[in-house]
C-alpha cells in the first residue's frame, strides 16, 4: 500500500439525508482504488432522522476510525450550521473548511417563536477562529447546474479534491463512482459534472 | 460484493456477513436492531445464491433458538442481535452455554454500544460471556471481523460450543479495506438431528452432569486461549504493558504512534476465556500496566485478580483508578491522557482561545432526530392528544421502542415511559392496575409482534383496561425498514404466510379493535375518544405506510409525490402547525409572518390541511 506517513484526516459534517455516507464511501474507494490504506467512521440510527450526521475518513497510517479534536487537515460541511458544530475538529490555523451555504432549519426551531436561524457571519465568525482557510460553497446552485439536487454532496467532495496536495485524484473519484454506480453512465457521467463544477469552484476560490 | 481476492471497503458489519458466507453457513436468523441490523441485511441480499436459509425472526429469543436447532441438527448456524437483544435471548442463551453439543459451529454477533449512540444502555456482551461460561472473540477491523467469523465456525465445531463474537458501534460501523476470500458453491444444506436426550433435555439432572464437563473444558480451552493466535504480544522498551482488545485497540496504537512511545501492548482477540497464563507471565515482566477497553472492567477485575493471587508486583491502571473514564467509548485522546497519568507526566492543557464546543452549541439550533416530514407517527399521536384534549384528560403513555419514540420530542410530547421491547403494554397494564388515570401505550407492529402479544393477554386475563394503539406502518422502520409478518415476504423477498394485527387482537377475543388512516385525522380521533369513553380494553391499529418507504416506491415507480403549499392569502400566521404539529417540511417565515412547506421535503400526507384551523394548506 502507498505510505502516507502522518495521516490525512477529513471531517465531514452534515445532517441525516445529505449524502453524507455516500460522499464518505466515494472518498474512501477513491483512497482503495489507489492503493492507501482507509479507516472510517459513521454513525447509524438515531442519527438518520434529521439529526446531525457526522463522517470521519483517514488516509494512510491511521489505525483506529476517529479523528482527535484539532486533527482534521478538511472540514468538508454540508449544512451551514453544522460547520461550526464540528470546528473543534480542524487543526487550527492549518485546517481547511469547505462549507455548503445552504441551511436545513430544525423544526424544533420553527416550533419557537421569534427563535432564527444564525446568520451566515455569525457561523463564519464561529469558524474563522480556527482558521483563515475557510471557503464557502453554493452547493446547492451548482447542484442544481449539475441537474440533480441530490448532489450536492458530490459538488463539496469536487471542492475537497481541489485542495493543495490532497491525496487522492480524479481519476481514482471517478472509479469511485463507477464502483457506487455500478458502472451506469448516465449516472456517474451527471455526478462527474457536479464534481467538476465543485472542483473548478474551489480552483476559482483558492485564487 | 465480488468473489475472489478483491478487496472492498467494507464495514465491521458487512464484514462479519461476508465471514458467515465464506464459512459456508447454513442457517442465519436475526431481529435488527442498531448496531447490528447490516450483518442479517448483507446475508439476506447474498445468501440467497447459496442455497442457504436466512430469517427475520420475529425477535432475538427466536432467532437465537433457530439457530441452537440449526446447530443441533449439524448445520453451521448465526445469529446477531444488539447488546440489549441479547437479554431478549438470554434465557436460551444461558442454557445453551451450558449444554453445548453444536455439532454444526454456532456464532452470535453481539454488538455492543458504547457511549448509547442509539440505544438505551450500554452493557457489555463480554459480562454476559463469563456468567454464562461462554466463549467470546473480540475483532479490532473489518478484516479481522471477517477472518475471526471463519476461524471461529472451526473452534466452535471442535469443541461443540457455540462463540459469541462481540462487536461495537465503532467497529460495526467503520469502514476499512478488506481482502475477500471464497464463497463455497452452493448446495444443500441438509442436516440431520440425532436424538440425545442427555445432552438436549435440560433437566436439573442432566444440567448438574453437565457443569462440571463444561467448567473442564473452560479450563482446557484456557491452555488454548494463551497460545492463540488472536491473542498478540507486540513487545516494546518502555516498562509499561498495556491490555486491550476490540477498537480500543486502534486507539491505543494512535496514541502511541503519535506520542512516540514504546510500551508492550497485548491486544486480546480470546476474551472468554482469558489468556491467564500469558497474561501472569506479561504481568511478571512489566511494573506497570494500563488497561483499555469498552465498557465494563472485564480485563481490569481479572487481571488484577491474577495478580494478587500470584503475588506480582504490578501497578495496574484502569477505569477503578479513574485513568480511564467509567463510562462511554474510548478514544485515542483518551488513551493519550491515560498514558500520561500512568507515566505520571502532567495532563495535556487545553490553553487556547477557541472556544468550546458547549460555547458553539449555544449559538445554534439543536438538531435532535425528529419524525420524518409525512411520518404517519406523528398524525397518530396528535389524534390521541387532541381526542384527549377534548375531554380534557391527560392520558398516561407508555411509550416503546421504534420511530415513534421520537414522539417523545415537544411540541408531540406523547410519550411517558419507555423501557424495553413491549414495555408499553406490560406497564401499562401496571399504571392501569394502580391508577385512575386513562391509560394509553402506543407500540409500533413490529415491537407488537416481538414481544408486546404476552402482556396483551396479560391485560385481558387481570382485567387491565386501557386503549392500545398499534402504529403500524408494515415495516421494522427504525432499523431501515426489514419485513414485518403483515407484509408476507422472507428475508430473500420471496412470498411468505401473513400474520395481520387484527388477526391476533380479535383472535385474543378483544371485542373493540378498530383499524383507522392516521391521515385521516378527524376519524381517527373520533375513534380513539369512543375506545377511551368506552372505558373497556380496546386496540386501535392506526395503519398508514412509513412515510420514507412510500417516497421510495413513488420513485420506484417513476411517479410524483403530491405536494402541498400555503395559500399565503389565507394563511394569518397563527403557528398552529408549527407549533402543535412540527412537520419538518413547514417552517415559519417571521419576516412575513406566513407558514412555509418546503417542497423538497414534503411527501403530500395533507394532514397539515385538517391541522391548519383555516385551510391555508393546499395540493398543488
Amino acid at each position: 500500500m502507498t505510505k502516507i506517513e502522518k495521516p490525512y484526516q477529513i471531517e465531514i459534517a452534515g445532517v441525516g439525508g445529505t449524502g453524507v455516507l455516500t460522499a464518505a464511501m466515494l472518498i474512501g474507494n477513491s483512497a482503495l482504488v489507489q492503493d492507501i490504506y482507509v479507516v472510517q467512521s459513521e454513525i447509524h440510527g438515531m442519527a438518520q432522522r434529521g439529526g446531525v450526521v457526522n463522517t470521519e475518513i483517514r488516509l494512510g497510517s491511521a489505525n483506529g476510525p476517529l479523528i482527535p479534536d484539532k486533527s482534521a487537515d478538511v472540514l468538508l460541511s454540508f449544512e451551514l450550521g453544522e460547520t461550526a458544530r464540528a470546528a473543534h475538529k480542524i487543526i487550527p490555523k492549518d485546517g481547511y473548511v469547505i462549507m455548503n451555504s445552504h441551511i436545513i432549519v430544525p423544526p424544533s426551531l420553527s416550533a419557537k417563536k421569534g427563535a432564527k436561524y444564525p446568520e451566515m457571519d455569525t457561523i463564519l465568525g464561529i469558524v474563522k477562529q480556527f482558521t483563515d482557510k475557510v471557503y464557502v460553497i453554493n452547493a446547492f446552485e451548482l447542484a442544481s447546474e449539475a441537474g440533480d439536487l441530490r448532489s450536492q454532496n458530490v459538488v463539496l467532495v469536487g471542492a475537497l479534491f481541489a485542495i493543495p496536495g490532497f491525496p487522492l485524484t480524479k481519476d481514482s473519484l471517478k472509479k469511485a463512482l463507477e464502483i457506487r454506480f455500478r458502472g451506469n453512465e448516465k449516472v456517474v457521467a451527471s455526478n462527474m459534472k457536479a464534481f467538476e463544477l465543485g472542483f473548478n469552484k474551489m480552483k476559482e476560490l483558492m485564487k | 460484493m465480488a468473489d475472489k481476492k478483491t478487496k472492498m471497503l467494507l464495514s465491521g458489519n458487512e464484514a462479519i456477513a461476508r465471514g458467515v458466507l465464506e464459512a459456508g453457513v447454513d442457517v442465519a436468523a436475526a431481529y435488527p436492531g442498531t448496531p447490528s441490523t447490516e450483518i442479517m441485511e448483507t446475508i439476506a441480499l447474498f445468501g440467497k445464491e447459496t442455497g442457504m436459509h436466512a430469517e427475520w425472526s420475529i425477535n432475538e429469543k427466536v432467532a437465537f433458538e433457530v439457530a441452537l436447532g440449526a446447530a443441533w441438527s449439524g448445520l453451521r448456524a448465526f445469529t446477531a442481535a444488539k447488546h440489549v437483544g441479547l437479554n431478549v435471548a438470554a434465557d436460551p442463551f444461558f442454557t445453551a452455554a451450558l449444554f453445548g453439543g453444536m455439532k454444526g459451529g454456532f456464532v452470535m454477533t453481539i454488538a455492543d454500544d458504547p457511549s448509547f449512540h442509539s440505544s438505551q444502555n450500554e452493557q457489555d456482551t463480554r459480562m454476559y460471556a463469563l456468567a454464562a461460561h461462554a466463549l467470546c472473540m473480540e475483532p479490532s477491523t473489518p478484516q479481522e471481523a471477517l477472518d475471526m467469523v471463519k476461524y471461529a465456525y472451526e473452534f466452535s465445531e471442535k469443541w461443540e460450543s457455540m462463540i459469541i463474537l462481540r462487536s461495537t458501534t465503532r467497529l460495526s460501523h467503520s469502514r476499512g479495506p478488506v481482502e475477500l476470500g471464497e464463497i463455497p458453491p452452493p448446495s444443500e444444506h441438509i442436516g440431520e438431528f440425532i436424538k440425545n436426550p442427555a445432552q438436549f433435555v435440560c433437566l436439573p439432572g442432566n444440567a448438574r452432569r453437565t457443569k462440571p464437563l463444561l467448567l473442564k473444558k473452560m479450563e482446557e480451552i484456557k491452555e488454548y486461549s494463551s497460545k492463540s493466535k488472536w491473542n498478540v504480544v507486540t513487545k516494546g522498551k518502555d516498562p509499561l504493558l498495556v491490555i486491550t482488545s476490540g477498537v480500543s485497540y486502534t486507539y491505543v496504537m494512535d496514541a502511541i504512534q503519535e506520542m512516540g512511545i514504546n510500551p508492550t501492548v497485548y491486544k486480546i482477540g480470546f476474551s472468554n476465556p482469558l489468556p491467564e497464563a500469558k497474561i501472569i507471565e506479561l504481568l511478571k515482566e512489566h511494573p506497570k500496566c494500563l488497561i483499555a477497553e469498552e465498557v465494563e472492567p472485564y480485563f481490569e477485575l481479572e487481571v488484577k485478580a491474577l495478580a494478587a493471587e500470584n503475588g506480582i508486583n504490578v501497578k495496574i491502571f484502569g477505569r477503578k483508578e479513574k485513568v480511564i473514564p467509567i463510562s462511554n467509548e474510548l478514544n485515542p485522546l483518551i488513551l493519550k491522557e491515560a498514558f500520561l497519568k500512568v507515566m505520571g507526566k502532567e495532563k495535556i492543557k487545553h490553553e487556547d482561545t477557541l472556544p468550546s464546543l458547549a460555547e458553539i452549541n449555544e449559538q445554534l439550533p439543536n438538531r435532535p432526530p425528529e419524525l420524518c416530514a409525512g411520518c404517519p407517527h406523528r398524525a397518530t399521536f396528535f389524534a390521541i392528544k387532541k381526542a384527549a384534549k377534548n375531554r380534557k384528560l391527560e392520558p398516561i403513555m407508555p411509550g416503546d421502542i421504534g420511530c415513534y419514540t421520537l414522539g417523545f420530542m415537544p411540541p408531540l410530547s406523547a410519550v411517558d415511559t419507555t423501557v424495553a421491547m413491549g414495555a408499553s403494554i406490560g406497564i401499562a397494564n401496571g399504571i392501569a392496575q394502580s391508577t385512575k388515570q386513562v391509560v394509553i401505550p402506543v407500540i409500533g407492529d413490529s415491537t407488537f409482534f416481538h414481544s408486546g402479544i404476552p402482556p396483551l393477554i396479560n391485560a385481558i386475563v387481570n382485567n387491565a383496561k386501557f386503549v392500545l394503539v398499534i402504529a403500524d406502518n408494515h415495516l421494522t422502520a427504525m432499523t431501515g425498514g426489514q419485513p414485518t409478518p403483515e407484509l408476507g415476504i422472507d428475508a430473500f423477498g420471496n412470498p411468505a404466510g401473513i400474520v395481520t394485527l387484527e388477526q391476533v387482537c380479535t383472535g385474543l377475543g378483544i371485542k373493540n379493535v378498530e383499524i383507522v388512516d392516521p391521515y385521516d385525522l378527524d376519524l381517527t380521533t373520533e375513534v380513539i375518544g369512543k375506545a377511551i369513553d368506552s372505558g373497556e380494553l380496546s386496540v386501535i391499529i392506526s395503519r398508514r405506510d412509513c412515510a420514507l418507504e412510500h417516497s421510495r416506491q413513488v420513485r420506484k415507480a417513476k411517479e410524483e409525490l403530491d405536494k402541498y403549499f400555503v395559500d399565503e392569502e389565507i394563511c394569518i400566521g397563527c403557528r398552529t402547525c408549527v407549533r402543535t404539529f412540527a412537520c419538518p417540511a413547514i417552517t415559519f417565515d417571521d419576516s412575513k409572518k406566513k407558514a412555509h412547506v418546503d417542497e423538497a421535503a414534503c411527501v403530500g400526507c395533507g394532514v397539515c390541511r385538517i391541522v391548519c384551523p383555516y385551510d391555508a394548506f393546499t395540493k398543488r
